[in-house]
């Protein structure tokens, strides 16, 4: 099974985790700004000359003493002595000003020394312009007055010195730190870029796996289905793909709860895992409510795909124990084959889901059916027919319509009722079987609207026909299930009351199958309809399932044998008495019986003979045409309508 | 003090001296050390009359902005008929520095000897200050680059 069962569980770490990791690079980040132009400051400093031009002025100082030395001894003219003078001068306004002075100034007295220096210096002009060269004592007066700061000087220059290697050390000591600093920045930074990355691929991964996985089973979606049976034609391979619609979760679901219908759909998937365990290149997918897929890859032949469905249908056989309540489900598959059914997915998939309808005609339980093309033909027919009749349905009467058939007394050969039946004149394809016509209107929502037409008509024509001055004739109106969604009962008062026809001209005709199925959720209906006074009949009487004990509680007042029974009626090896069985029972429940389906003379004679009430078949009159009906009524006369319910019974 | 200028004979400064005839003491030599007979003298006249430039900046030395004028070294160099690659700049003090040719041509250093106006005197940074244009060249504010600002310059040795 492709990456089904990998739990991609929601460990992901919090938003709360997320917000601190943002902020650790944010901060981080800032704080490493801040540091690099610090460093940069730092870097960029410029310390200025000081130390050497204090050293340069020291320098001059002791090349002025010996040049005065020099002079006092004729060796040296007086131009060089003034040069040396004029130098060194010139040596002091670089300390006074600019970058050096700002050293100068960091140093205690070292501004005000000098200061008192240059103003000693220039205080020597006069003095070194007219010294003589012959002159010892002025020359030794000047030396000594010059030494004097020449020392301090020399001790200025020392201070500087250190204090400048002290600033220059607690620089470099500043920068080791910062660079330390930086290190951990960087650290941080990279951890929490790092990750942040991998929370994104993370994320990313997940969301890609969400995209293409049901959140309830983790299994594959349709998306991933679709791209693994794309992946698949792509390469050429065959494969099958088996498409599956619980039977029975509906169940669960209303009455467990939703909760409960999930866990079904877990252990669904579960099962359909456990079954599939030896195949893991098959992709088992949920595509959503109750629907799952199967794709069988490799795939050899039809067998193969046949003994696959087979699998599934035995993996959900055993009950399912959900919350201490045992369920049954059971599946109905649609399997069509790539290539040979179908060559682009998008068809294998819709013909898969047709196969599927089929299989779930075949039994409401369990049952797979390959796909045939006929399903194909018979859908687009279905579709055709669905858009027709509610095209149809705007004006019913240009294509729908009724006939009728009389019920007959067999006793007295009148007629009891007449039974509505649908007739739909389609313009291309004909006239369309009443029960494909029920059957498309059921499957596309339309049943009520065509079910509350049918009653109406009938209810009109019957009018028609007495104001027409017909006898009264009590009509019987097919009941379709989903009319069962309606406020029946108001739709019946409402039918009648606009027809202004009495309860009494009204049975209502239901099957035993959709009574049953609807008795729980609709319990109110009929009885509704029995107060209302109109006559119930139950149709088809026979070919259901419904139990005895429910006939019983049934407020039912006719019961009608349906035609299969009565078809071989007159055959010497059918079991004749099974009727007899069956009229009997009828009246033990103080129901009236008819018989469907009277051919001749000889199935009427047994019928009565068996003391059933009321035949209906083509012995006695076809379905006919409204028109016909008036005609019809006076020669075969009508049974007068009694009100009371006892007239209904067997007499 | 122009009578004390006037005894003094040959220490007589330019600054203190209206522009006279006679021409005024030589402040630069300029010498081809591979050839030492080649050398060319330059009073300050002399280096007046070649075109004069002017740099207004900042620079080290100072907190406000002066004006410094005088000829393009490369001029004097030409004017010196020198055409060595390496010019050896020599202080009163024999403090020396060294420059290339590219250097010069690049940057074009000016050999001022007026400052606002003022003629240099050995006192402040005269006769001669090589001024570098540090007000359009951020990188001649560069450590390096500020010790080639020789000032007292006296010599040119080329080669």
């Amino acid at each position: 099974m492709t990456g089904s069962r990998d739990s991609h569980s929601d460990r992901r770490p919090g938003a709360r985790w997320l917000v601190v990791i943002v902020l650790v690079f944010c901060i981080s980040v800032v704080i490493s700004m801040v540091q690099l132009r610090t460093t940069v400051k730092l870097l960029d400093y410029r310390p200025g000359t000081s130390i050497w031009a204090l050293f340069q002025l020291k320098n001059e100082y002791r090349n002025l003493r010996g040049k005065l030395l020099m002079y006092q001894n004729g060796l040296v003219h007086h131009d060089a002595l003034m040069m040396s003078y004029d130098i060194l001068w010139s040596r002091f306004p670089v300390l006074q000003e600019g970058l050096d002075a700002n050293q100068i100034r960091a140093l205690e007295g070292g501004a005000s020394l000098l200061n008192i220096a240059f103003d000693d210096l220039k205080s020597m002009d006069m003095q070194m312009q007219y010294l003589r060269q012959g002159d010892v004592a002025g020359a030794t007066h000047l030396r000594d007055q010059l030494e004097r700061f020449s020392l301090k000087i020399d001790d200025l220059a020392l201070t500087n010195f250190h204090h400048n290697n002290q600033y220059f050390r607690k620089n470099d000591q500043r920068m080791r730190a910062l660079q330390m600093q930086l290190g951990y920045l960087l650290l941080g930074i990279l951890f929490s870029g790092s990750f942040l990355l991998w929370m994104l691929f993370r994320e990313n991964r997940h969301n890609r796996y969400q995209a293409l996985h049901d959140s309830l089973t983790d299994m594959p979606n349709r998306k991933l289905l679709r791209q693994h049976m794309r992946e698949l034609a792509g390469s050429g391979k065959p494969f099958a793909l088996h498409l599956l619609d619980l039977n029975g979760f509906k169940e669960v679901n209303d009455t467990l709860g939703h909760q409960s219908g999930d866990e079904l759909l877990k252990a669904v998937a579960n099962r359909l895992l456990e079954s599939m365990a030896d195949s893991r290149n098959y992709m088992v997918a949920r595509l959503g409510g109750d629907e799952f897929a199967v794709v069988q890859h490799p795939l050899v032949d039809h067998a193969e795909a046949e003994e696959v469905a087979g699998l599934i249908i035995e993996a959900l056989t055993p009950a399912f124990d959900i919350d201490d309540n045992l369920s049954f489900v059971g599946a109905s598959i649609g399997t069509a084959l790539y290539p040979e059914h179908a060559g682009r997915v998008r068809d294998l998939l819709s013909r898969a889901d047709l196969a599927m309808y089929q299989a779930k005609k075949f039994s409401p339980v369990s049952a797979f059916c390959f796909f045939e093309e006929a399903f194909n033909d018979r859908l687009k027919r279905r579709q055709l027919l669905h858009r027709d009749l509610r095209d149809a349905l705007q004006v019913p009467q240009s294509q729908l319509r009724l006939e009728y058939q009389p019920l007959v007394d067999l006793q007295t050969e009148k007629v009891s009722s007449l039974e509505a039946l649908l007739r739909w004149d389609h313009p291309s394809l004909g006239a369309i079987p009443p029960m494909e016509a029920i059957e498309v209107a059921e499957q596309y929502g339309l049943g009520q609207q065509l079910g509350s037409w049918v009653l109406r008509e009938a209810c009109q024509q019957n009018r028609r026909w007495q104001d027409a001055g017909s006898e009264p004739v009590r009509i019987a109106v097919n009941i379709s299930p989903s009319m069962y969604q309606l406020d029946l009962v108001e739709t019946v008062r409402l039918a009648l009351s606009q027809a202004d026809l009495s309860a009494a001209c009204l049975t209502i005709e239901v099957t035993e199958d959709t009574t049953i199925k609807l008795l729980h959720e609709s319990m109110g209906v009929l009885p509704g309809l029995q107060q209302l006074g109109v006559t119930i009949a139950l149709d088809d009487f026979g070919t259901g399932l419904s139990s005895l004990s429910h006939l019983k509680d049934l407020p039912v007042q006719v019961l009608k044998i349906d035609r299969s029974f009565v078809k071989d009626l007159a055959s010497p090896e059918y079991c004749s008495k099974l009727i007899g069985g069956i009229i009997q029972l009828g009246h033990t429940l103080n129901m009236s019986v008819v018989a469907e389906g009277i051919e001749d003379s000889e199935i009427r004679d047994i019928l009565r003979q068996y003391g059933c009430d009321i035949g209906q078949g083509y012995y006695y009159s076809r379905p006919l045409g409204a028109e016909k009906i008036p005609a019809m009524l006076v020669r075969l006369g009508v049974k007068a309508l009694v009100v009371t319910q006892a007239e209904l019974l067997p007499e | 003090m122009l009578i004390a200028l006037l005894c003094a004979g040959s220490n007589v400064w330019a600054e203190d001296l209206p522009v006279a005839a006679e021409p005024g003491p030589v402040i630069l030599t300029v010498v081809n050390s591979v050839a030492e007979s080649k050398r060319y003298q330059f009073t300050l006249q002399d280096l007046q009359s070649l075109e004069s430039h002017t740099f207004t900046l900042t620079h080290d030395w100072s907190d406000s902005p002066h004006r410094y004028t005088g000829p393009l070294l490369s001029a004097v160099l030409e004017k010196a008929g020198m055409k060595g690659t390496t010019v050896k700049l020599r202080a009163l003090n024999e403090y020396f520095i060294e420059i290339q040719r590219p250097f010069i041509e690049k940057y074009q250093p000016i050999l001022a000897w007026q400052e606002d106006g003022l003629t240099l005197s050995i006192r402040n940074k005269g006769p001669l200050w090589l001024m570098t244009p540090l007000h359009q060249y951020p990188e001649l504010n560069e450590p390096a680059n500020v010790s080639k600002l020789i000032w007292q310059l006296s010599t040119i040795e080329v080669r």
